[in-house]
């Protein structure tokens, strides 16, 4: 998803979830940051590079994709892009174990580690809860997609059909991909940009939805497709009903962790709160547009009664720097930090018990006596057993 | 909105199959012409060897550079010709593949094609095996200074490819047919549906 999603419509949630404003921003702020919080930003601001959340198109470029390499791509990735929906899932018939282990890495809605990642963001404030919004939200955009670089399961081919509307009749056509990044994708004309084809399995052009362009992140797009990993299957990808889907959720997710008795569930959607604006979010969604940030700053405006300010990444980089190194960890981007290290861990963890090293070793195998990262030790379990 | 049975399945299959073979096909005309090109172009000295040894073909008068590109001239014009059908057959494959309306004149063309590859298959892999010297030297050397030398011995690599090719157009040929039986079926059962 785009900042349109992550950051206005996650604001909208909050506020409709009953948030105050101050934390509705804190908690836009924070879903939007997971997807700008890369190795290079924490660098500069002297935090720790093992809490990135996502990487920059050039730290891609260069990313080492030996074993290590991968595993910590995949690490990012999975953890706060594609959050895996099912690390028991059988295999697609025969199939080895390097194969399955990818598989059950395709990211997929309502999953245990949904669950897991909401229930970790209980009572950790609104940077906890902003991190959460935003996976949750992208296990709906980026259904399908695993966060491994993968060319046999994250590959699609000529077999792409968007599905637009015509006056009052649907109409299939046959998405056209062009792989020139500066170039505008083109709704109107189904011509989107996609990452080129590289026959090697682990090239980084394999990586999560880059073969499908960005679709998967336009709200308005309805489209089928042959998946790699899914033996000709097609797969039908219906974006304004997943959004709706993913913005209810939200809703639910939200008002879950302002209950202190509170336990998140799969499988609730709180369309009821969205009633007075239903039928605004779903023009919001069906219109043909790449970014629908203006549409949802003015539902926002609607909804709480003020008016969202523009995304601003370094909001609080100040506050953090100026710290001292005992009070950073109280600060937003200190509190940012720490929820993101837990969230890596514990998905890391989960698919190092799947019996998957796709990801590494986490933390938690620290104890067994294996090296892990130094920084998650400073950080979060000194700290924490300090405290 | 998706039909995901066994059939339509099956049917993708083909499809995805006969695309890529589609490409395959076209690659193997180019591979053709620019190896008949290259050979005349590398092995100059061979060629007129062969030339000027031959009583019909050897004109005292010519010189070798004139024979060597009215020779390159007419190997160019019928390689163009290979390759040409080659890509016809495999742009035919892919838009059939793709689900575009195509000539069906590509199906017998493959199977012309695929009785011409098998003869020449087998032709090359006799020829190769009885020009190999398999004595100790050839088997522990790898010595293959005899094909080198001879414009006509086929070499391992162009056996393998030519078996490749017979199998892909043997692919390509039953996709083919798969693709239009399942297009049949389905166009049968549309009709019956709507009748119905």
């Amino acid at each position: 998803m785009q900042i349109d999603f992550h950051y206005y419509a996650t604001y909208c949630a909050a506020v409709i979830a009953g948030y105050s404003c101050r934390d509705s921003e804190k908690i836009a702020w924070c879903a939007q940051f997971v997807d700008r919080c890369t190795k290079t930003f924490l660098d500069r601001i002297g935090g720790p590079v093992s809490a990135a959340t996502t990487q920059l198109q050039l730290e891609m470029m260069e990313a080492d994709t030996s074993l290590l390499g991968l595993q910590e791509i995949t690490r990012i990735w999975a953890s706060f892009h594609f959050l895996p929906g099912d690390l028991y899932a059988q295999g697609p018939g025969k199939c080895s174990r390097r194969f399955l282990h990818k598989y059950r890495l395709i990211c997929n809605t309502d999953s245990e580690l949904l669950v897991d990642t909401v229930e970790l963001a209980r009572a950790k404030g609104p940077e906890a809860a902003g991190i959460a919004m935003h996976v949750l939200a992208d296990t709906w955009a980026h259904r399908y997609f695993a966060g491994t670089p993968s060319l046999v399961i994250n590959n699609t081919g000529y077999y792409f059909y968007e599905i637009m509307r015509e006056g009052d009749r649907e109409v299939e056509k046959a998405v056209k991909f062009n792989h020139n990044p500066v170039t505008k994708d083109r709704p109107d004309r189904a011509v989107y940009t996609n990452t080129m084809y590289q026959g090697t399995e682990r090239s980084m052009m394999n990586l999560g939805h880059g073969r499908a362009g960005h679709l998967p992140d336009y709200s308005y797009a309805r489209y089928r497709y042959m998946p790699s990993w899914g033996g000709y299957m097609e797969i039908m990808k219906d974006n304004p009903l997943d959004y709706m889907h993913a913005f209810c959720q939200m809703i639910y997710a939200l008002k879950s962790l302002r209950d202190p008795d509170g336990r998140f569930e799969t499988g609730h959607y709180d369309r009821e709160a969205i009633r007075p604006w239903e039928e605004t979010i779903r023009q919001i969604f069906e219109v043909r547009r790449l970014l629908d940030s203006e549409d949802w700053k003015k539902l926002g405006v609607e909804i709480s009664g003020r008016a969202l300010e523009d995304f601003d990444e370094e909001k609080y980089e100040k506050e953090y720097v100026e710290a001292d190194q005992d009070s950073r960890d109280d600060t937003v981007l200190g509190r940012f930090i720490m929820a993101a290290l837990a969230q890596k861990s514990m998905v890391t963890s989960r698919i190092f018990s799947s019996g998957s090293l796709l990801a590494g070793y986490p933390a938690d195998y620290r104890f067994n006596g294996l090296k892990d990262i130094r920084d998650f030790f400073k950080n979060l379990i000194d700290k924490g057993s300090k405290k | 909105m998706v039909d995901n049975t066994r059939e339509q399945i099956r049917y993708r299959k083909s499809c995805s199959t006969l695309v890529r073979v589609g490409y395959g096909t076209i690659m193997i005309g180019w591979w053709r012409a620019a190896r008949y090109i290259g050979l005349i172009l590398l092995k100059k000295s061979l060629v007129l060897q062969q030339i000027r040894g031959n009583d019909v073909l050897s004109y005292p008068g010519i010189s070798d550079t004139r024979i060597i590109l009215i020779l390159l001239a007419l190997v160019t014009a019928l390689m163009s010709f290979v390759a040409l059908m080659h890509l016809f057959i495999g742009l035919s494959a892919i838009r059939e593949g793709m689900g575009k309306k195509t000539i069906g004149l590509y199906i017998p063309l493959t199977l012309l094609m695929i009785i011409i590859s098998f003869a020449r298959a087998l032709n090359k892999l006799s020829v190769f095996l009885s020009s190999l010297d398999l004595n100790d030297d050839v088997l522990l050397n790898l010595n293959v200074d005899i094909i080198n030398n001879s414009l006509v011995t086929p070499t391992f690599a162009s056996v393998i490819i030519e078996l490749t090719f017979m199998i892909m157009l043997t692919e390509q040929f039953f996709a083919a047919v798969r693709i239009r039986w399942y297009r049949r079926q389905m166009k049968k059962n549309q009709t019956e549906s709507q009748s119905g």
